[in-house]
């Protein structure tokens, strides 16, 4: 079991000098599993009774990169899968660094849902957004209906346009992959960046940070300022 | 005096208790206390008016039964003391283990051996030891007033959210009634002992009477047979204990005061069924359905195998704050082979599970466990109670004499609590009777009205009102009396709704008011449901592709509409409300009766307004109403009638139509809410970012700072009509949900927009798809915005203080919580969280007060420009 432990905090890792913090979101099909990904990453918990999100939920956790020494926080915007809430995706994709596309293994049309929101992230979302296609319970691969094949294909087509998507395949229920998605996605993300930002948040108090923070959320990292809004 | 209660009664805090539950010996005993009498205030706050606990009121004739729970060496001759251990003067291993609170007891000989050979001969060490563990008791009781204090508050905001007496009242009859039981407490204790003396024997008096009257409970309750062949020794404590009983009854004024129960909290002082279900029998199910809440108490009992002594462990566990009384925990499990217990532990295939009133089951930890093979043998179903119980509940040890003030101080509040109900139901008995006699007096001929007495959103009472004054005025004037904050002309509706904002609907009268106010009564066609269904279930059934070969396109564009809905309610049932009995029936593992009623509504509402179709959120929002379905079916009321499944439909949909907001379209055309969800997001930036700004500057100015998007937070509330807000009691929801019905008296400030209130009174009186005005349209987005800032507002002080973004979100975000309601949040939060409906709805008039529609329209388009939509 390669889940984290809920308990990776920024302090914990005194030693790590740099600190930054992403937004990333989740969007897919109803029912693949979006926050079942995000509460094994997050609490390291799988529960067979979970609701169905609605709107959306709000979650963080902490990775640490060892090698470059760096604490990553994942704060994770979690949305409702229904289709009649795309018109709401904007509000939580904006101002995202990285995106989980997720989909069912076992269900066709997800994939090609997921398909749909890449194709959407990339002409709505802030440049540079990280992307990832996930594949979701994949401790039900006696009932696949999407290939490994078949995502490789579709991924060098995607990525014909110089953009790189990461892929993987993972099952919230066992914990398999679950991690390395987050940790692959830390790693793309452009850390040398926002660690001055981050930095700054962490050290400078709560109450001297941008005066006056109406418009919530906008402009909060360097490659965001460039990005329009939806 | 206070250092010798200490030593005699170890004081924890939460948050060592469970170290000390898990393992008594393990932690420092210094004060000579091996027993852990240990009892969660959450539960104890909880049981005044059980019988039970009414017995343990009178310790002194309370008994202990046949069980050496307790073992006592004789008394100290010095200090009155119960030593709990015969060999304390006698082994010098065991003084040294256990050493601390009978130091005091031992020989000067004694002591100069424990020095030697604990202490290196040096005495300092000893001193200083006991002076560590004196501060570390003193701190433990601080901790202990500290709870207690958040305790008595939480009390009062009960007695407040019921009672709606003052806190000055409330503390005037504690303060009487806590001279009473000083008063009680000496008679008791017939001994001209001193007080330190007295006090102890009631230490231990009402710790037996607590377990012996526990034991009784559960042998009466449960346990019939088994008790029959207890010890006669026992059998002849528990006709004293009877009698003692019944005695106090006829001396205990409240009991005189507990006619016919009415309200829910009097069924459940008088419960006496267990909701104890074995899961293997499918009769004892039954009981569940027909009992929903009716409520069981026992106290646990734990054994702790490495321990000499048994132990009693009055634990359960940790309950919410007990603003609605939900439910109590039960959980009895021994491996003790002394007496009675052993007996009870006999029936070893019993599970227990515990299911509040609407149903939720509370510990679902357990059921699970329960329900995973292979089941759990005896010892480690024991062991995993401890654990749970310890887990859940951090059960905190409080003193004898707080054990009896709280029953006390319950039983007051508990009195107050019905005498309060009782007043509000004559209030509302008042009313009805009035707004009826001038119905049928004023009214009757007018064959318009038909048979509704109130009308949508109560419109026919404000008909009644002007017709009472002689005026049979059309409805242009009705929209300008409608803006008279309570002027002469509105007397009924305003009555009506200032009793509604105040204290919610009645349950006696939700019903007809419901039915009425929401236009469910005068959308509804009877047969239309089954018809609607039927043409579902046939959809349902059928394959896509057969769908396409139907002849007009109309029919398989609306096949096809129905069957992508059908998709996703079908991914969601699942999904709504999984810890919840009627809808996920652990216990047999199979769907609970309101999954199919749930799914039945949604199916027949997609098949009833396809152009709207399901959004999730309505789930939510069906599948909680349908709860005070469940709820009414199983009232023992008879008289009330009580909401079926078709009633909970046209329910829905007269929200839909006719209470919740309508938005103008793309095209111009209104649109409802659940399509307008673009719309809804402006008025959230409108909410939060005018509004908020506006009227809660601080806290806008708190969420800015960290960052937080509360745009996205009340966008869920919206969604899920605020049943998202995971903390506010279903009680709570079910008062805002009748708050929904009515509109404010003074909406939008009267002078300004009185124009607007015409037109819209205009539209009232036309039925389901009236055109709407647009000014319609600003009227259920300003209720709503309202009740949100309301709700923001009453938070507005525990929101300041958390400095964490995501404890934030978590708090006001059900989404991550996964269904739990209150529970958990209030372990964490205690009373701060408990939101007060007349709270909210003080604050929501006075906010409404402020926003006009215009301005709402104003702001509206703003946003909508700068964002570009």
């Amino acid at each position: 079991m390669s889940a984290p432990t809920s308990n990776q905090n920024p302090q914990s890792s005194q030693s790590t000098n740099r600190f930054a913090q992403f937004k990333l979101v989740l969007l897919g099909e109803s029912a693949v599993g979006k926050s079942s990904i995000v509460h094994r990453f997050v609490k390291n918990t799988f529960d067979d009774m979970r609701e169905s999100t609605i709107g959306a939920a709000f979650l963080t956790q902490t990775i640490t990169l060892p090698e470059s020494k760096t604490t990553i926080k994942f704060e994770i915007w979690d949305t409702a899968g229904q289709e009649r809430y795309k018109s709401l995706a904007p509000m939580y994709y904006r101002n995202a660094n990285a995106a989980l596309c997720v989909y069912d293994i076992t269900s066709r049309s997800s994939f090609s849902k997921a398909q749909d929101w890449i194709k959407e992230l990339k002409k709505q979302a802030p440049e540079g957004i990280v992307i990832a296609l996930v594949g979701n319970k994949s401790d039900l691969a006696d009932s696949r209906e999407v290939e490994e094949s078949e995502v490789e294909e579709y991924i060098q087509q995607a990525s014909e346009d110089g953009s790189s998507i990461i892929t993987s395949e993972c099952s919230a229920k066992s914990g398999d992959g679950v991690l390395e998605i987050f940790t692959s996605i830390a790693k793309s993300l452009p850390v040398e960046e926002a660690v001055g930002a981050g930095t700054n948040r962490n050290r400078a108090g709560a109450g001297n940070r941008r005066a006056g923070g109406v418009d919530l959320g906008r402009a909060r990292r360097p490659e965001q300022a460039s990005s329009g809004c939806c | 005096m206070a250092r010798k209660r200490t030593s005699l009664f170890p004081v924890e805090a939460s948050s060592v208790s469970s170290s000390l539950l898990l393992q008594p010996e393990q932690k420092s005993n210094l004060f000579g206390l091996q027993e852990a009498y240990e009892v969660n205030v959450n539960d104890t706050t909880i049981t005044p008016g059980s019988s039970q606990i009414d017995t343990a009121y009178t310790p002194a004739e309370a008994n202990l039964g046949s069980i050496p729970l307790l073992q006592q060496s004789p008394e100290s001759p010095v200090h009155g003391h119960h030593s709990n251990r015969n060999t304390a003067s006698s082994s010098p291993i065991s003084v040294i283990n256990s050493l601390g609170g009978n130091l005091h007891q031992l020989k000067s000989g004694q002591i100069n051996r424990i020095i030697n050979v604990k202490y290196s001969n040096d005495p300092i060490l000893l001193i200083k030891q006991l002076s560590v563990d004196l501060a570390q008791k003193e701190s433990e009781l601080i901790l202990l007033r500290q709870e207690n204090f958040i305790r008595e508050q939480q009390l009062v905001k009960l007695c407040n959210e019921y009672g709606n007496l003052s806190t000055l009242e409330i503390d005037q009859k504690l303060k009487e009634m806590n001279e009473n039981h000083n008063s009680n407490g000496a008679n008791h204790s017939n001994n001209d002992i001193e007080y330190a003396n007295e006090q102890d024997r009631h230490v231990d008096e009402i710790l037996k009477g607590l377990i012996g009257t526990a034991i009784h409970n559960e042998m009466d309750t449960t346990k019939r047979k088994e008790h029959e062949t207890s010890p006669e020794k026992h059998r002849k404590k528990e006709s004293n204990h009877v009698q003692a009983q019944a005695s106090n009854e006829s001396e205990n004024p409240f009991y005189g005061q507990f006619p016919k129960p009415k309200s829910w909290l009097r069924n459940w002082f008088n419960s006496s069924e267990d909701l104890t279900l074995p899961p293997t029998t499918q009769t004892q199910n039954t009981t569940i359905n027909n009992r929903p809440y009716s409520k069981s108490f026992n106290l646990s009992f734990m054994k702790n195998d490495n321990n000499t002594s048994s132990k009693p462990n009055i634990s359960a566990t940790k309950l919410p704050a007990p603003v609605e009384l939900d439910s109590i925990k039960m959980g009895f499990s021994t491996s003790s082979n002394e007496t009675d217990l052993d007996e009870s532990e006999a029936d070893t295939s019993r599970e227990e599970v515990n299911i509040d009133k609407y149903g939720f089951f509370n510990d679902i930890e357990n059921v699970l466990r329960a329900k995973s093979p292979p089941p759990p043998t005896t010892e480690t179903r024991a062991a995993s109670t401890a654990t749970n119980s310890i887990d859940e509940s951090q059960a905190i040890l409080i003193g004898n004499r707080d054990i009896l003030q709280t029953i006390d101080q319950l039983k007051e509040i508990s009195k107050i609590h019905d005498s309060t109900n009782q007043q509000i139901e004559k209030q509302w008995d008042t009313l009805m009777k009035e707004i009826s006699r001038d119905f049928y007096k004023y009214m009757n001929t007018d064959h318009d009205e038909g048979s509704e007495m109130f009308g949508i959103r109560g419109l026919n009472i404000i008909k009644l009102d002007s017709r009472m004054n002689g005026n049979f005025l059309n409805d242009t004037a009705i929209g300008k009396i409608r803006t008279t904050p309570a002027g002469p002309y509105s007397h009924h509706y305003s009555q009506l709704v200032k009793l509604i904002d105040k204290f919610g609907i009645s349950s006696k009268y939700r019903y007809s008011l419901w039915l009425e106010l929401s236009g469910a009564k005068n959308l509804m066609v009877n047969g239309v449901y089954q018809e609607l269904l039927s043409e579902v279930k046939q959809y349902e059934d059928e394959d896509a592709i057969e769908a396409a070969t139907d002849p007009s396109p109309e029919v398989r564009m609306r096949k096809a509409i129905i069957q992508s809905n059908i998709k996703q309610i079908k991914l969601d049932l699942h999904r709504t409300l999984p810890r919840n009995y009627y809808f996920n029936n652990l216990i047999d593992l199979k769907p609970g009766p309101n999954f199919y009623k749930l799914q039945r509504i949604l199916y027949a509402f997609i098949a009833y307004r396809p152009d709207i179709g399901y959004l999730q959120g309505m789930n939510k929002i069906v599948g909680n109403l349908l709860l005070i379905a469940s709820r009414d079916e199983n009232k023992d009321n008879e008289t009330a009638e009580t909401f079926s499944e078709v009633d909970i439909f046209w329910i829905f949909i007269g929200l839909i139509e006719e209470i919740l907001p309508k938005y103008r379209g793309p095209n111009n055309k209104p649109q409802v809410f659940f399509n307008s969800l673009l719309s809804i997001r402006t008025d959230q930036m409108v909410l939060n970012r005018v509004y908020l700004k506006k009227f809660l500057p601080d806290l806008h100015h708190h969420f800015a700072k960290l960052e937080v998007e509360t745009e996205l937070i009340s966008l869920n509330w919206w969604l899920t009509l605020f049943i998202d807000l995971k903390f506010l009691k279903l009680e709570t929801w079910f008062k805002l949900f009748d708050s929904l019905l009515v509109d404010d008296l003074n909406v939008g400030g009267s002078s300004n927009d009185s124009e607007a209130n015409i037109s819209e009174a205009l539209n009232l009186s036309s039925s389901v798809h009236s055109v709407i005005d647009e000014d319609l349209s600003t009227r259920g987005s300003i209720k709503l915005i309202c009740l949100t800032l309301a709700i923001f507002k009453g938070l507005q002080q525990v929101l300041l203080d958390i400095q964490d973004k995501e404890f934030i979100y978590d708090l006001l975000n059900s989404n991550g919580s996964n269904g739990y309601r209150s529970e958990n949040i209030s372990r964490h939060m205690g009373n701060k969280l408990s939101l007060r409906y007349d709270e909210i709805t003080k604050y929501s008039i006075s906010f409404a007060k402020k926003i006009s529609g215009i301005d709402l329209k104003l702001h509206r388009r703003e946003f909508i420009k700068s964002e570009g939509y």
